[in-house]
């Protein structure tokens, strides 16, 4: 809901706003490829996908880079016009998530795997590509795939995506379901990381797949 | 009297054409304080002008 005035003031005179419910509208989520949420996708009339925006921006940013789009600045073009120009694994991970987003998923490892390659593979960047590729798995409910990967990120990466890796297991196993392995996976989570931020959200999870009443935390 | 009211709607379907009114779009959402927006995508489509575009925003309840 766009309650902002400069909102209010760009969606009444300079383009057309539609909301839909991506459970209940599958049809044209499915057409294009919508399975993050939330996510905005700037059309043509006809349509046509121009780019798109993947998770929550603060309202001025939202506008902006949809405007940038219209200019062509911040496209998957524009993006791959500048990775002719050399090196930049930055980039590299901006281009794959583009196309991991619009569920081009061969296009979109081929980005990833260049990250990896042209630098450290287990470096940050390496690890947010590996991470990436997984939750594509995951996305695509090829949990077997993902688990399979999350799993490799774990024994590989002492930085925070081996962390990471834990906990989207349990997120796997839950979805699959496989509910004895998720409150398995959780509870490892919490033992292994009792310091994360993400430990009560780990704990609230065990508790609704132990169909209990969530404990409030003080 | 079912020739009385067929040519009751007919009149008034003949009046609500000549008014000249577009009828509303059933999608479109429009109150005070809120962006104007569509809940289907069609209709939204429909209504950009040739050169205009549209921002689709998709969104679950989780």
């Amino acid at each position: 809901m766009f309650i902002n005035d400069t909102a209010i003031e760009f969606f009444t005179n300079n383009m057309i706003l539609a909301k839909i419910h991506a459970e209940q509208d599958t049809a044209t989520s499915n057409r294009y490829h919508a399975k993050a949420f939330p996510t905005s996708i700037l059309l043509r009339k006809s349509g046509e996908e121009v780019d798109r925006l993947v998770g929550f921006a603060p309202t001025q940013d939202y506008l902006k880079t949809f405007v940038d789009y219209t200019n062509g600045i911040g496209t998957l073009a524009d993006l791959l016009g500048k990775a002719e120009a050399g090196v930049d694994r930055q980039l590299y991970l901006q281009i794959a998530d583009k196309y991991k987003y619009r569920g081009q998923g061969p296009d979109a490892n081929t980005w990833y795997t260049k990250v990896i390659e042209s630098g450290d593979p287990l470096d940050s960047l390496s690890g947010e590509a590996r991470m990436a590729f997984a939750d594509f798995y995951r996305r695509d409910k090829d949990y077997a795939k993902a688990l399979e990967e999350y799993q490799k990120i774990e024994k590989e990466f002492t930085t925070y995506h081996g962390r990471d890796a834990v906990i989207m297991q349990a997120i796997v196993y839950r979805n699959q379901p496989d509910t004895a392995m998720a409150i398995a996976t959780f509870e490892r989570y919490i033992a292994q990381f009792p310091e994360s931020e993400d430990v009560e959200y780990a704990k609230s999870q065990i508790a609704k797949l132990k169909n209990l009443p969530e404990t409030k935390t003080e | 009297m079912r020739a009385k009211i067929i040519l009751t709607v007919m009149v008034l379907l003949a009046i609500a054409a000549c008014s000249g009114e577009k009828p509303q779009p059933l999608s479109l959402v429009t109150s005070a304080g809120v962006a104007p927006y569509y809940t289907n995508l069609a209709e939204a489509r429909q209504a950009a002008r040739t050169d205009q575009y549209v921002v689709v925003d998709f969104y679950t309840d989780w």
